[in-house]
């Protein structure tokens, strides 16, 4: 099934304002224009395709859900980040109180490989994948707090307000998150790569 | 160790993002000016940045969008100014003054009834008062029995707690329920019939969610009241919705007397009436049915829905500390592989520690079961759960816990017209804990009767073993499952779901079913919501003394009764030691 037809010419306060009215395109719309971005965001997140895709349906449904209440106070995107962190944030508080299997492979299992960028080069394709891969598995390891503020961040390229904004939180607490984010991450991608370094060192 | 940081490295960060205000983004320059580490902090900082920004860009799937689109149609959200809100208002008014309308007329009609069985104090109808049947009939309408309480019908009453019809306390508080269910609002600990309509959210969506764009979905309930009691103020109900138009009879429009064979050589005659119920107010009135008969609803879901046209979700709360369940449908859109990981910790979690069981391991990545299964009836067994395949007869299920609430037994399978073997499956009948007794190998699935406490035996240790949460069947119970059978299925929380999507490339057959087995818990309830569904009610008769004694364990269940024209009760078959049918003596009819 074809995706419904962008509305490109349209902002979201119109297209929120006509789906508010009873037009279902409207709300095709929004969720054309923001469902990959938030998809990825749950990616990153919770870095599970299935539950990716789970949880960017959830965050649609709550949207159209809430959608008449929505008053435009916030910007919509912002307001649809907000959503899905929360939907993010709950689940996965839910994940740690079960037991589950680790089906996540380690940094190194060809099953914890990252998508494949459209690279023609083949050895380019396998360090970016590599390297994402270990980016990825650094991600998984810092709490989820950190990785919120530095995905929102880095990776969506928000400013400080509006992941302020979307993470409920104050400026100087997400200015303090990114940063301790990051730098946790440098620390486990050094420790990884120090570990793998050793791992192929021959002995002397 | 580190060394105490500077002062302004907490800005590094922002200050890579252009987030810092003029002066203080003066003092970092020329802190990284002065300093060698902090411009190697920045430079590593700012590496971690780059790095995460140039992680791949993943893009939704299609079917993700479509799911939406769906749901946005089905939900009906739009549009909804303060006049349809109004009218809401006005429907859900009218709904609760409905309710209690035939809250009224059914008790009435209960009372009736129950005065025609037991018109003397103590008395029970003794079999010779049964109809006199025996294979498959019809009998007029006039004559549709009222439920044919056996001699021991008064034992189980007993046993059971539930009062006789002389103290006739059950029934009034029967209906007393159902009228505080249909009053009952958000957050009250009975559920109300706006609740089950309604807005919760992760159920919101039941109301709206075709079940087959090309049919209608049947559910078929079948209810079997455990005493006289039961059974009367059951039938009274759907009599009532009878007589204002709101269920018809089917299957020949004509009540069928059923022979049943019991373990011990016994047979009884039932009678057995279908009903289509429209189902505009499904919820309300499952609840109404699940009141009046909580020991026994099996609730089943059957559909017929073309490629991509379902997105179906099955899902319900067992009983939980307020007893509640919910048995929903509704739109959603669950990934294979969330099903089949879903699957796989249900199966830990419900394991001991240890490593996972092999059976639940193979569940979640076996092929298909053979298409043979796929015709196969759908087992309705009833009273003890019937874990087909399940443990042994003579195994003691594990006591109830917070995590394993015993009593509710949810049931999903399908079957396709075709096999697809490149899909995974997923079935909720082997989601069981191991077993402690390994079950026969190579034996096909064979439909038996869980092992139930004899007649007399403790309320609690009946009730633990009616029904745990090792009472999940296999899926070859059901027939070969679908492409995705089996989702989430929460076991640390009161919500327990099953989804089932099908999402495939041949027209789909399934089903899905949950039997609420816990009985004698005020509160229970089973709601099913729905629209474009058909509500197919059955209510068997209470079996009296032969359902017990059938009903009392497979270890003691002899050969089954050769008849000229055998009708057996699902989930009655008397089974062999292996738990496979087993031939033996014919027995004579009373």
């Amino acid at each position: 099934m074809n995706r419904p037809a962008p509305e490109p010419v349209s902002t979201d306060a119109e297209l929120v304002r006509r789906a508010q009215g009873g037009d279902p395109a409207a709300f095709a719309g929004l969720v054309s224009r923001y469902q990959d971005r938030v998809f990825n965001t749950c990616y990153r997140m919770c870095h599970h395709h299935a539950d990716a895709l789970d949880l960017t349906q959830a965050v649609f449904v709550r949207v159209l859900e809430a959608l008449p209440r929505y008053r435009g106070t916030a910007n919509f995107f912002t307001w649809v980040y907000r959503i899905a962190m929360n939907l993010l944030l709950t689940e996965r508080r839910r994940h740690r109180l079960r037991r589950t299997l680790p089906l996540e492979p380690a940094p190194g299992n060809p099953g914890a490989a990252e998508p494949a960028a459209h690279e023609p080069d083949g050895a380019a394709v396998v360090r970016q994948q590599e390297l994402a891969t270990r980016v990825q598995w650094a991600l998984d390891q810092i709490d989820d707090e950190f990785r919120a503020a530095v995905v929102l961040k880095d990776i969506e390229d928000l400013e400080y307000v509006s992941i302020a904004e979307i993470l409920g939180v104050p400026v100087g607490t997400v200015k303090s998150r990114i940063h301790r984010g990051r730098l946790l991450l440098r620390d486990l991608l050094d420790e990884e790569r120090t570990a793998v370094d050793a791992a192929h060192t021959p002995p002397a | 160790m580190r060394p105490t940081p500077h002062p302004l490295e907490a800005d590094l960060s922002a200050y890579l993002d252009g987030e810092l205000p003029a002066e203080r983004r003066q003092r970092v320059e020329a802190w990284l000016a002065e300093s060698e580490e902090a411009r190697r902090r920045l430079a590593e900082l700012r590496a971690v940045s780059d790095r995460l920004a140039a992680l791949p860009r993943l893009q939704a799937p299609d079917a993700l969008t479509a799911a939406l689109a769906r749901a946005a149609e089905q939900r009906q959200l739009f549009g909804e100014d303060a006049s349809t809100r109004r009218l809401r208002i006005y429907q859900a008014t009218a709904r609760v003054l409905s309710a209690a309308a035939v809250l009224l007329v059914a008790v009435g009609i209960g009372y009736y009834y129950l005065g025609l069985l037991r018109p003397e104090t103590g008395r029970t109808v003794e079999p010779s008062e049964r109809p006199a049947l025996m294979g498959n009939a019809t009998l007029p309408r006039s004559e549709v029995p009222v439920p044919a309480a056996a001699p021991s019908d008064d034992r189980m009453a007993k046993a059971e707690n539930i009062p006789t019809l002389t103290e006739n306390t059950r029934t009034p508080a029967v209906f007393a329920d159902v009228a505080v269910a249909g009053a009952g609002g958000e957050g009250s600990e009975t559920p109300a019939v706006s609740d089950a309509v309604g807005l919760p959210t992760w159920h919101g969506l039941a109301q709206e969610t075709r079940a087959a764009g090309t049919g209608r979905a049947v559910i078929d309930v079948t209810i079997t009241p455990t005493s006289a009691v039961e059974y009367a103020a059951t039938v009274a109900v759907l009599h009532e919705w009878e007589s204002r138009g709101l269920a018809a009879p089917t299957e020949g429009g004509e009540p069928v007397a059923r022979q049943i064979a019991s373990a011990d050589g016994t047979v009884a005659t039932s009678v057995e009436q279908v009903y289509d119920v429209e189902a505009g107010d499904l919820s309300y009135r499952l609840n109404q049915l699940a009141l009046n008969a909580p020991q026994q609803v099996f609730v089943q879901m059957n559909f017929v829905a073309a490629p991509d046209d379902i997105l179906s979700q099955v899902a319900c709360i067992p009983p939980d500390a307020t007893r509640h369940m919910l048995f929903s449908i509704h739109g959603g859109f669950l990934s294979d592989e969330t099903q089949r990981r879903a699957a796989l910790e249900i199966a830990r979690s419900e394991s001991p520690p240890g490593p996972l069981a092999p059976a639940a391991t193979e569940t979640a990545t076996s092929p298909a079961p053979p298409a043979s299964n796929a015709d196969k009836e759908p087992d309705r067994a009833r009273g003890a759960g019937a874990p087909v395949g399940g443990p042994p007869a003579d195994s003691t299920p594990p006591p109830p816990t917070a995590d394993h609430p015993a009593g509710a037994v949810a049931v999903l399978g399908g079957r396709t017209d075709a096999p697809r073997p490149t899909e995974a499956l997923g079935a909720v009948g082997l989601l069981r804990p191991p077993e402690k007794t390994p079950p026969p190998a190579a034996e096909p699935t064979p439909v038996a009767q869980a092992p139930s406490a004899p007649p007399g035996a403790p309320e609690a240790a009946r009730d633990t073993d009616r029904v745990t949460d090792e009472a999940w069947r296999p899926a070859g119970e059901l027939g070969a499952m679908t492409s995705s059978s089996v989702a989430e299925l929460e076991t640390r929380s009161t919500q327990r779901l099953l989804n089932l999507v099908l999402r495939g490339q041949q027209p789909v057959k399934g089903n899905a079913a949950l039997m609420q087995n816990r009985g004698q818990l005020p509160g229970n309830r089973a709601n099913i919501a729905g629209q474009n569904v058909l509500f197919r009610v059955r209510v068997l008769p209470p079996l009296g003394a032969e359902a017990a004694t059938v009903a009392a364990g497979a270890a003691a269940i002899g050969p089954p009764v050769e008849l000229a024209n055998p009708t057996t009760m699902p989930g009655t078959e008397a089974l062999g030691p292996d738990g496979s049918p087993e031939p033996g003596p014919p027995a004579e009819p009373r």
